[in-house]
């Protein structure tokens, strides 16, 4: 029964041209925001530049139009008078002249920071030479120090690509727990309002009904989030060339299970406060309240993207409105005992069962009558009134 | 009052008591609808009829009373025998006609291929086959009458629980509505119906419950019904001026030189009247209760002046 009402919900929205256009437009966007990056950043190819030098020293531009692993410096001789022109005129990118660097705005700081360590170099050479050193002298003198990075927890470096998971993981969660909480309340004030409710009350009880759409749409959630997924990993793997640790992938699995119960707990609240109203106008008020706490949980875990360790982050990822955001951000940042984990999967778990059936008591409540909305006032006062099919 | 045995065997109806917060929106409700009948639930609005209705599907959760069909309690795999359409119509705008009444099969325990197929049977049996494969919301509103009845009949309920289902019909769509609630009776199912429109009920039921404020007014027998009213109505038609001639004593609704109309009581004789009149002087002469509407009528007003009179007491 609840598999032919989340069937339903799967075939007729599914179907329709906004859910595909939408999974479409995500996918691309993704694997845009991929690959863009990487064709313009030039990440792994050095940038090639034009250098503009002025009275400068041979040794100088020498050592310029040897470059760099970052720039493949051009070299173009200005004159004193030309430097302004130059650069109006788009021949070159940066001016040398002795003593400054002339941009036309706004200094490109890779580059500036590769002119004033070469130009230092050239200069301390000089300097050396003048207190007698020779040329093999100066080139001991600036031999770089390979400092080695040592981990106490033995990891890789992989700092990095963990923060952009977690970034990842908190954003996606809280997004598609808000999109698609918000469309099985807009599901049921529309059953509501149309009073197709009626027919269906008459042969399904009301928690049923409540659970085969929520199963209906969050397995349409699932789905779009794995082809967002999906698509950021191909970008990331594929694309970009990341060297992702075997420990982000293990963690996918976690997160489907997290995101599942959680668009268990959070969407059938939003259903239970989309029974109370019954025009779509009013939903936006009653939501405000399902809103609020994954707003606070995202937020938390922004502010935590550096510090996942600290203590909101660590209460957070184990109290039922939180944790739906919060644990697979905390899990993608950091190292989580398995513990915790499981203590907060099996809380969330419980929770959205409960919810469930005071949503379905809600619902049973709420459905039926149209009109104004339903205060809460009212569901108090006939709580004590147990129903028998509920 | 019918017996045990005949609530047995089909649905019943015991002191039904709904409250909504200080008003009590059906007050004691007896009702039975026998296997093969069809029951008018007659009431002017706000009688309780929608609610008494819900009550048997078991959306209304009762303050008092029970609801038993075939002597049982209403339970979940009884309700799956019931075809409801409720007063508020409502469908899946966005689904297709055949894709919808189907659905509603399967809701009610219908395998996939049966569903399939009595889709298909009363999407032609109602005329819709043209419009199988339409959205709902791009039908016309007669249209998605149709479709609703499909979808309360797709499964061949037992018991039919319609509510104002005569509501915003036309007289050809009316005639259809009729005839079908005819031929489920005459298949078996038994039949409860609500309405105001007592013109189209008379012909069709079997028996009717009339309602007014929550509680049963009368029940039973259409001619019973009528019987049991304590006025009739003479009914003269003349052919020639009846002069010197007065009506029987009682209400006079009309006295001039074509026609006369009296609402004599029951137990007055008329035939001393009319035995004055010469022969050739009235064209035609009704003597019968009067119409289940008046009926109705009489019941409402009754009760309109009861309730006025314990206000002023």
């Amino acid at each position: 029964m609840i598999w032919l009402l989340a069937r339903r919900e799967i075939v007729t929205r599914g179907r329709t041209k906004g859910y595909r256009i939408v999974t479409l437009v995500l996918f691309l966007a993704v694997i845009v925001l991929g690959v863009v990056p990487s064709l313009i950043g030039g990440d792994d190819d050095a940038r090639e530049v034009d250098v503009g030098v002025a009275e400068v020293p041979a040794v100088l531009t020498d050592a310029l139009d040897a470059g760099s692993e970052d720039f493949d410096v051009t070299i173009v001789d200005v004159s004193e008078e030309e430097v302004e022109s130059s650069l109006t005129r788009g021949e070159v990118d940066v001016v040398v002249t002795d003593g400054s660097l002339v941009w036309e705005g706004s200094p490109d700081t890779e580059l500036d920071e590769f002119l004033r360590l070469t130009v230092e170099r050239i200069a301390l050479g000089e300097r050396a030479a003048a207190f007698g050193l020779d040329a093999d002298d100066v080139t001991a003198l600036f031999t770089p120090i390979d400092l080695e990075e040592v981990r106490l927890d033995g990891d890789d470096d992989t700092d990095g690509i963990r923060f952009l998971a977690g970034f990842i993981a908190g954003i996606l969660t809280f997004m598609f727990l808000q999109t698609w909480g918000s469309f099985v309340m807009m599901g049921v004030v529309e059953e509501k309002s149309s009073r197709i409710v009626e027919i269906l009350l008459a042969q399904v009880r009301p928690r049923t009904l409540l659970a085969g759409k929520v199963l209906g749409l969050g397995i349409l959630a699932l789905a779009q989030m794995l082809v967002v997924g999906v698509a950021g990993a191909i970008s990331l793997v594929f694309v970009r060339d990341v060297d992702v640790p075997s420990g982000v992938w293990a963690t996918v699995p976690l997160l489907i299970v997290t995101f599942l119960l959680a668009f268990a707990f959070y969407a059938t609240w939003f259903a239970a406060v989309g029974s109370m109203v019954s025009r779509q106008e009013d939903a936006q008020g009653v939501a405000l309240p399902v809103v609020a706490p994954l707003l606070v949980a995202y937020l938390i875990g922004s502010a935590s993207l550096t510090t996942p360790a600290n203590g909101a982050m660590t209460i957070g990822s184990v109290i039922p409105f939180t944790s739906p955001v919060l644990l697979p951000m905390r899990v993608a940042l950091t190292d989580v005992p398995a513990w915790q984990v499981a203590l907060s999967l099996v809380i969330l778990a419980t929770s959205a069962v409960l919810m469930l059936r005071v949503a379905g008591w809600i619902y049973r409540f709420a459905l039926l009558r149209t009109g104004a909305r339903i205060r809460w006032r009212e569901l108090w006062r006939a709580r004590s009134t147990p129903s028998e099919t509920a | 009052m019918t017996t045990d045995g005949d609530s047995l065997d089909g649905l019943s109806l015991r002191g039904v008591t709904k409250r909504f917060g200080d008003v009590l929106a059906v007050d004691g409700v007896d009702l039975d609808v026998p296997t093969g009948s069809i029951v008018g639930f007659l009431g002017p609005n706000g009688a309780g009829k929608t609610t008494t209705m819900r009550s048997i599907v078991g959306m209304a959760r009762l303050d008092a009373g029970a609801v038993t069909w075939r002597g049982q309690p209403v339970d979940d795999e009884a309700r799956r025998r019931i075809g409801y359409m409720p007063q508020e119509r409502g469908l899946y705008a966005r689904m297709k006609v055949v894709e919808q009444v189907e659905f509603f099969g399967r809701l009610a325990g219908l395998g996939k291929r049966a569903a399939s197929e009595r889709a298909r049977h009363w999407i032609e049996a109602l005329g819709l086959s043209d419009r199988a494969e339409s959205l709902v919301q791009e039908l016309s509103g007669g249209n998605q009458q149709r479709v609703q009845l499909a979808v309360a009949l797709v499964h061949d309920p037992d018991l039919l629980v319609l509510d104002e289902p005569f509501a915003g019909l036309d007289p050809v769509a009316a005639d259809v509505m009729r005839e079908l609630i005819r031929g489920r009776a005459d298949a078996g199912a038994a039949v409860l119906f609500s309405s105001h429109q007592l013109d189209l009920v008379e012909g069709l039921c079997d028996r009717v419950v009339i309602v007014a404020d929550g509680r049963v007014r009368a029940a039973g027998d259409t001619a019973d019904l009528r019987a049991a009213s304590p006025i009739r109505r003479l009914d003269v038609a003349w052919a020639t001026e009846p002069v010197g001639w007065s009506p029987p004593p009682g209400v006079v609704r009309r006295h001039d030189a074509s026609r006369t109309i009296v609402d004599v009581p029951r137990e007055v004789p008329v035939a001393e009247a009319l035995a004055t009149l010469a022969a050739g002087t009235a064209r035609s002469v009704s003597y019968e209760p009067p119409g289940l509407d008046e009926v109705f009528a009489d019941l409402i007003t009754s009760r309109a002046t009861a309730a006025s009179d314990r206000a002023t007491a």
